[in-house]
């Protein structure tokens, strides 16, 4: 079982083309993502060029990279997501777009080659999990599969059915690159099924290069997920990483900014967002700059049409509440929703109906675990640990209750952070 | 712009409680209306009843789940005292408890027989475990088995299950009917006296007043499924396991496939497969667990019918296994699943079934009827019986020591005069009496088979005979 139905609602923001948005008045580049921490020695009022280097992450190597072309204004706390703090480098525009690098074509040979150069650009899966993506082409083991993830399973998220509607063919020029570069022998573009109009596009380019095939997965939630990607694609399961069955995944918006790195020399300072939501007045997809507020984006494309709004960033299934819409935009934000007079579902009692156990893509039992939170040797029986926090279980459930976040109290219990 | 907190993931389904247990409630329409009209219009129609009898069973069932209702929110607006109250009670679903519980009862419980068993299945059954999603048992199972043990033998003495109609037709409900035949009975002796099968299909037969139409709960069991409100598993593999084991039994007797087939539509084995078993609160939650749960709730109601005296099987075998679900879903949430993990419980249940049934089978087994031989006397150990031979009736005085066969006087016989020699002369009835414990293995004698074969059927069926009667 792959998953389950949801509505789409992905029509709205996928009518009119990709808008550009590249003057924001101030760009906050966060110095902590995740994991992830770099060092920046800029002091105020120094000047920065855009996509110039401005830090480093000592962790992964991983460069910091400015988005503007300005002068450092000053330090600031600014919550990023629903907890997380992170200090932001507020950098003021000065609209004179100098560029910190030359724009021309790199001439790729070699796998060492490439992989120095999307290390080089600040290349990073913009998927979600801020995960360098040079770390993942730098393996020992070969790949034979690539697959391109655009399938985009969340319900309002148009983004990548958007980039590869406007940019198909420098996707394929990139990825006809990457087989001859890492001898790859076939590679999936999997796309949503039923989106008739990227099956034509798809399948009147994709004959010049016989490697390239593309998938069309059953309109379930969560597809997307790399397992069940894999699972439904390859027939196959793995243990912890794809790389064990010689496959790599990238999602389509990444392979799209290693076009841009490779073929314009351009690092990652931008990527295309949905703003969409029943509370936007023109719901579309912009390509902005990381580190712009949301409210300058909203601003710019025609604003809200009501003063009551949830905002949610990446996704109303696996993603966050925003309070408030003075949050910049960084690598894992693929969407913003504004949903207008949001009604809360009231909570009522557990019958037992098993119907979050029923969809559970990772076979896990979220009613038996909310049961025992608090019983730690019963718990660990349960596994929580498996959860990958698609929301499945709180979406389905009859009595609107929370089981997600029960099952990540449970979580934070057996690993040992109450 | 600043915004409300709220809980994610923001999308939640239009599904709720509130509109399963109206489906659930709709589903069960149809069977009120086909129990209305087999117990108030049809013995209306034929002139049994009066316009109050018309209108009882429609009285009946729906008095119940609206004192149900009442009675919960007396007790939390009253005795509690909950601000809240009628919140409380609208998110409980008394009615359901209610409604299954007049469906399951005989027609000639009396109305206040019926409205204890309401105070019992809300108090014992529900509030005592601390309300809805928190109860062990089926309340409205825990109510019907308390008013069947404590007025069983009240209802049974103003008509039981029968309405005023269907005393016409027989006496009794198919399974005390099949209780108060000896071994497994035939075709005319359990399905002729209703009819035919046809009757036990759409719910024709005498039984609790809204259990007894099979297609009718295969329509809601349907309906339910696809809408996702019960847990499909439990009642199918329940309805197959008692198909099978009764299938096993039926062929070890030599019955056809009517047999199975009257199994699983008597004795409201459907209704309590689709509404009884499948509560969500008392069933288990793990896809391993439901299936177990199913197959056990076959193997329970089969032991139960043909190996205690309680003629009805499902009640008791659902009250079971309510008790076992925390055990199953225990077994049913290994985090791993694995062929091993799941086929190991599955493979012992099937095992365990086929061998339950073979059992059955082998005990309960027809008494065989010889038309040929007859019993003409008994006179203490002294048996004078009959068995037809070649020439005529082979008569005998068969006299028994404790179990065993003392001696055999031939006293009459039409047997060939050279034939009967023969037998004579190999000294047969002595070596019968010799081999008496092993006598389907004593050989015939040469030349006179077709005699020496009625002399041992008869001495066969004298013991048969002797062996029923002392059980």
């Amino acid at each position: 079982m792959l998953g389950i139905k949801l509505e789409k609602k992905k029509k709205m923001s996928c009518v009119s083309d990709i808008v550009s948005y590249d003057s924001p008045k101030y760009v906050y580049i966060p110095l902590n993502l995740g994991k992830y921490e770099y060092e920046c020695s800029l002091d105020v009022n120094d000047k920065v060029k855009c996509g110039e280097k401005i830090g480093i992450c000592n962790k992964n190597n991983m460069p910091l990279i400015s988005t503007v072309s300005g002068k450092v204004v000053g330090y600031e706390e600014i919550t990023l997501n629903d907890k997380e703090k992170s200090l932001c480098i507020k950098i003021e525009n000065d609209f004179k777009d100098e560029l910190g690098y030359t724009e021309c074509e790199n001439s790729i040979k070699t796998k060492e080659e490439f992989i120095e150069l999307i290390r080089d650009k600040g290349i990073i899966g913009l998927s979600g999990s801020n995960y360098p993506t040079y770390m993942k082409y730098n393996t020992n083991s070969d790949i034979k599969t690539l697959i391109i993830n655009a399938v985009e399973c969340e319900p309002y998220v148009t983004c990548d059915y958007m980039i590869i509607k406007e940019h198909l063919d420098s996707i394929l020029k990139v990825l006809e690159l990457m087989i001859n570069i890492f001898n790859i022998e076939e590679c999936f573009i999997a796309v949503k099924g039923k989106n008739n109009y990227l099956k034509e596009i798809l399948s009147t380019s994709l004959h010049e290069n016989k490697k390239i095939k593309f998938v069309t997965t059953p309109n379930l939630y969560p597809m997307g997920w790399s397992r069940n990607l894999v699972r439904y694609i390859k027939h196959t399961d793995y243990k912890k990483h794809t790389i064990e069955k010689n496959i790599l995944i990238n999602n389509v918006s990444t392979i799209y900014s290693i076009y841009e790195a490779v073929f314009k020399n351009k690092p990652l300072i931008e990527r295309v967002v949905t703003f969409t939501g029943e509370g936007i007045n023109n719901p579309c997809n912009v390509k902005v700059k990381f580190g712009t507020m949301f409210s300058d984006v909203v601003k710019h494309i025609g604003g809200y049409n009501s003063e009551n709004q949830v905002l949610i960033s990446s996704g109303p299934m696996m993603g966050y509440n925003l309070f408030s819409d003075n949050i910049p935009i960084n690598y894992q934000t693929n969407c913003f929703i504004a949903i207008p007079d949001y009604k809360e579902s009231i909570e009522t009692v557990c019958i037992r109906c098993g119907k979050c156990i029923e969809n559970c893509p990772v076979k896990i039992s979220p009613v038996l675990i909310s049961e025992n939170i608090g019983n730690k040797d019963e718990l660990k029986k349960l596994n929580p640990n498996k959860c990958i926090e698609c929301g499945i279980c709180s979406y389905i459930c009859p009595a609107k209750i929370n089981l997600r976040e029960k099952v990540k109290i449970a979580r934070g219990e057996i690993n040992g952070k109450c | 712009m600043e915004s409300v907190k709220k809980n994610r993931p923001f999308f939640k389904s239009s599904n709720n409680t509130s509109l399963m247990m109206k489906r659930l409630l709709l589903s069960l329409m149809p069977i009120v209306l086909f129990s209305f009209y087999k117990n108030g219009i049809i013995p209306y129609i034929n002139n049994k009843t009066d316009i109050f009898g018309l209108l009882y069973p429609i009285i009946f069932i729906l008095i119940s789940p609206l004192f149900c209702t009442l009675l919960e929110y007396i007790y939390y607006k009253f005795i509690i005292r909950k601000k809240d109250a009628s919140d409380i009670v609208k998110n409980s679903y008394p009615y359901i408890t209610g409604l299954i519980l007049s469906l399951i009862l005989p027609i000639n419980t009396p109305i206040l027989v019926l409205l204890i068993g309401c105070v019992i299945a809300i108090f014992i059954g529900k509030i005592i475990y601390g309300g809805i999603g928190k109860n062990i048992f089926n309340p409205a199972l825990v109510g019907t088995i308390f008013i069947l043990t404590m007025y069983g033998t009240y209802i049974n003495s103003v008509g039981g299950y029968l309405n005023s109609y269907e005393d016409v037709i027989t006496s009794a409900t198919p399974l005390s009917n099949f209780k108060s035949i000896e071994g497994i009975g035939d075709y005319e002796s359990l399905v002729k006296p209703y009819g035919n099968l046809n009757n036990f299909i759409f719910g024709f037969i005498p039984g609790s007043i809204g259990e007894t139409s099979f297609i009718l709960c295969l329509i809601a069991f349907i309906y339910l499924s696809c809408k996702k409100v019960i847990k499909w598993k439990i009642p199918v593999l329940y309805i197959i396991t008692v198909f099978l084991m009764s299938y096993i039994i039926g062929s070890v007797n030599s019955l056809g496939i009517w047999y199975p087939v009257f199994s699983i539509a008597t004795g409201g084995l459907m209704f309590g497969a689709v509404f009884m078993a499948t509560d969500p609160v008392t069933s288990p939650v793990t896809t391993l667990g439901q299936v177990l749960y199913g197959i056990f709730l076959g193997i329970l109601t089969v032991v139960f019918r043909h190996l205690t005296n309680n003629p009805e099987g499902v009640m008791i075998s659902i009250l079971t296994m309510n008790m076992f679900v925390i055990l199953l879903d225990k077994i049913g949430s290994k985090d791993k699943v694995s062929i091993k993990k799941i086929g190991i419980p599955i493979i012992a249940c099937i095992i365990l079934a086929t061998v339950i049934s073979l059992i059955i089978g082998n005990t309960y087994k027809n008494p065989i009827i010889d038309n040929n031989f007859n019993i003409i006397n008994i006179e203490n150990n002294i048996y004078t019986v009959s068995q037809k031979g070649r020439g005529g009736l082979i008569k005998a005085e068969i006299t028994f020591d404790g179990d065993d066969i003392e001696s055999i006087k031939i006293i009459e016989h039409n047997e060939t005069a050279s034939y009967y020699k023969l037998i004579e002369n190999k000294d047969y009835i002595n070596s019968l009496i010799k081999n008496q414990n092993n006598i389907d293995n004593t050989d015939t004698v040469s030349g006179a088979t077709i005699s020496s074969n009625a002399l041992k059927d008869m001495v066969k069926n004298t013991i048969n005979y002797r062996k029923e009667q002392k059980l």
